[in-house]
């Protein structure tokens, strides 16, 4: 235990305090904006992967029409079901745990990042007599930065919002747009609840995290869900987060409805299902969606 | 029939995807409420515990406690004789990290709430009402200093306040540019101390005019320790510094430190040891700044160590206390003790004592060849503490 212990400071913790000492003392001595500069370098490391989230996520939405035939021609095989979802999963370079990896990997950072936090910007003289050792001695600049002055725009960001309502809302709502702009498209009503239902309980578990953690965290998770919006919207477009707005966006359906029609659409295409070769299915796709967008809105209308 | 296999279907996918989401969010939550405050896991915000050295006067021992207490223990039985607990500050900052100072029946203690109390060396009574440090009452750490009817306080505030011993007037305060974590050092009509604007500074005792000041590459928390002329402190930025009295010239600096230098020094005539929060205790000549010895620990050392007749002692958060040969640093004597060390160390009745980290004060006798032996162990009020133990040594 011990031995994960000195891997997880030494791995984690200590570039991660190291870090935010060497950006504060270069960022006119502001931790708020020392932290918003870590966040965006975590960002960018991690922007490869997060692009891979994205595309992960259009091939996803790209082949849901074809999966959903898929399921109906095959429905009483189930064997075959998961045989043909995992081809057309390899054929169109899906993982369908890909879009879970920024958040393994934002994981350990979350976690990291919270005890860098408190343990750089100490509560108590036990706990600044502890940065001592933490700090690398080859960067004689971390030393000099010491003691961090926590104050931004009058939150001290050792401890949390005082107001308990401010960051909590800001990293609830922030968590909830990014959540939007994520969620797979679901194949099936169980898996759209269960979207529906990770739409909510993500922002309200942070926004709870935030009432009881370190303010720092809380602009850590505001910053990094903001970058997270904007680099979704270039990726896969706003259209989630117009409609949060409240804009008329001609926008794709919920993805049950969606895929509901599309799949009446592909059963009648089913014979020709096997032989497509990668073009042709590409082609029929794009026409499937913007028949599908047809049909949406028709369906729409007449709900209306 | 076909029901029945739509649901397996469905049931087939969702393993995939919102069985693996529910279970980050699982682990996420765990881990995150592993690190709620005070849950420790994390090593969460913490409560300020304080590290008070003691006093031994008349083979009693008054010192402050982890549980934000001043006690009176008699040092030669270690049996309890009172305690005084405060209740005007705040609860989350009721601790004690600066020594007691007696004068005549009076202990004058400041407490990290931002109070200067006075209380009975009797019977532990408050002798007056608290008195606020500074307007908001900012924490205090490094404790009181005294000297020619002054005590002087460094507040949080970035204040340092001077008091009249006689009726605990304020006469004057002086501004730095961060906090005064350190006891200031009163001799000679000047006040030596210390801030974190990574400043040393020298005040005139009577009106608090600056005489001198002096800037490092650090915070400074150290006390500083003066032997005839020469000023004597450690920095933030790892290095000691030996300074004129008068004038506040450097007379050479000690840069093998690669930690803080937090606890106190203390001086022999011709030494001066410096403990770091590198793991050292540093012997440096002070004639002429070079490292004479310096021996190794596994820890931070934060108390101040103690000379005790050809020995030096000193304790680490390495859980053990050292005692070392003063002219060589050689003859290691060791008490492994278990938890940390880091309240300075003192001395009294052929004893020598000091506060554990596991909340109890351990009298330890030194014999002639150095050897430690304990002698008794007060516990606090934490309980769980075994006092049927097998001896630290």
């Amino acid at each position: 235990m011990e031995f994960i212990g000195g891997i997880w400071n030494g791995v984690i913790i200590r570039p991660m305090i190291n870090s935010l000492v060497l950006l504060y003392s270069l960022a006119f001595s502001n931790f708020g904006v020392s932290i918003i500069l870590f966040t965006l370098l975590i960002r960018a490391v991690l922007f490869p992967l997060t692009v891979k989230q994205s595309k992960q996520m259009k091939a996803m939405q790209a082949i849901q029409p074809k999966l959903k035939a898929m399921q109906e021609k095959y429905k009483n095989d189930r064997q075959k079901v998961s045989q043909e979802t995992m081809r057309l999963y390899r054929e169109n370079g899906v993982n369908p745990l890909g879009c879970l990896g920024p958040m393994f990997i934002q994981f350990p950072i979350w976690i990291g990042l919270y005890q860098a936090i408190i343990q750089t910007l100490p509560s108590t003289p036990e706990r600044l007599a502890t940065l001592s050792n933490k700090l690398y001695w080859w960067l004689p600049s971390v030393h000099k930065a010491v003691p961090l002055n926590g104050d931004f725009f009058g939150l001290d960001l050792a401890v949390p919002d005082p107001t308990k309502i401010v960051l909590p809302v800001l990293v609830g709502v922030s968590m909830f747009v990014m959540q939007k702009m994520t969620t797979m498209p679901s194949t099936s009503p169980t898996q759209d609840s269960t979207n529906r239902m990770m739409l909510w309980m993500m922002p309200v578990m942070f926004g709870f995290f935030t009432i009881q953690f370190p303010s720092g965290l809380a602009i850590y998770w505001i910053v990094s869900n903001i970058v997270g919006i904007i680099i979704q919207g270039f990726a896969t477009g706003w259209d989630p987060l117009l409609k949060i707005l409240n804009f008329q966006v001609v926008s794709q359906p919920s993805a049950v409805t969606a895929n509901a029609i599309a799949g009446n659409e592909e059963v009648e295409n089913e014979e020709e299902y096997d032989s497509d070769d990668g073009e042709d299915r590409r082609r029929r796709n794009r026409a499937g969606s913007k028949a599908t967008r047809r049909k949406s809105r028709r369906s729409r209308n007449r709900r209306n | 029939m076909n029901d029945k296999n739509v649901t397996s279907m469905n049931y087939k996918q969702r393993p995939v995807r919102s069985t693996h989401v529910l279970l980050v969010i699982l682990i996420i939550s765990i881990a995150l409420f592993a690190c709620v405050p005070g849950g420790g896991a994390c090593g969460g915000v913490s409560k300020p515990a304080g590290w008070a050295g003691g006093v031994v006067e008349d083979n009693i021992l008054y010192t402050g406690t982890m549980d934000g207490e001043i006690v009176a223990i008699d040092a030669v039985s270690g049996d309890y004789i009172w305690h005084f607990e405060p209740s005007i500050g705040e609860e989350k900052n009721r601790a004690f990290y600066g020594d007691p100072v007696i004068i005549d029946d009076l202990i004058y203690i400041a407490g990290y709430d931002g109070y200067l109390y006075v209380i009975s060396k009797l019977d532990g009574s408050l002798w007056d009402q608290p008195i606020p440090i500074g307007e908001n009452k900012d924490n205090v750490v490094g404790g009181l200093g005294y000297g020619e009817g002054t005590l002087l306080a460094g507040s949080s505030d970035g204040n340092i306040y001077a008091y009249d011993v006689q009726d605990i007037s304020n006469i004057w305060s002086f501004e730095t540019g961060s906090k005064i974590w350190t006891k200031p050092l009163i001799a000679e009509g000047q006040a030596f101390f210390g801030s974190l604007d990574k400043t040393f500074y020298a005040l005139d005792i009577k009106d608090g005019s600056l005489s001198w000041s002096f800037e490092t590459g650090g915070a400074i928390i150290t006390p500083a320790a003066k032997v005839g002329k020469t000023i004597l402190f450690g920095s933030f930025d790892g290095i000691f510094y030996a300074l004129q009295s008068e004038s506040g010239k450097e007379l050479w600096r000690f840069t093998d430190s690669e930690g803080w230098y937090w606890g106190q020094p203390v001086v022999s005539e011709t030494h001066v040891y410096a403990p770091s929060l590198d793991g050292n205790l540093y012997a440096i000549d002070i004639d002429s700044g070079r490292l004479t010895w310096k021996v190794e620990t596994d820890g931070p050392i934060i108390g101040s160590p103690l000379i005790f007749d050809d020995w030096i002692i000193f304790g680490s958060n390495d859980g053990r206390l050292r005692v070392v040969s003063l002219k060589t640093g050689a003859s290691q004597k060791r008490c492994n003790i278990g938890d940390d060390i880091r309240t300075s160390i003192v001395k009294g009745g052929g004893a020598i004592y000091m506060g554990i980290s596991n909340r109890s004060i351990l009298a330890i006798n030194i014999k002639a060849n150095g050897d430690p032996d304990e002698k008794w162990s007060y516990v606090t009020k934490d309980q769980s503490i075994d006092l049927d133990r097998a001896k630290a040594c």
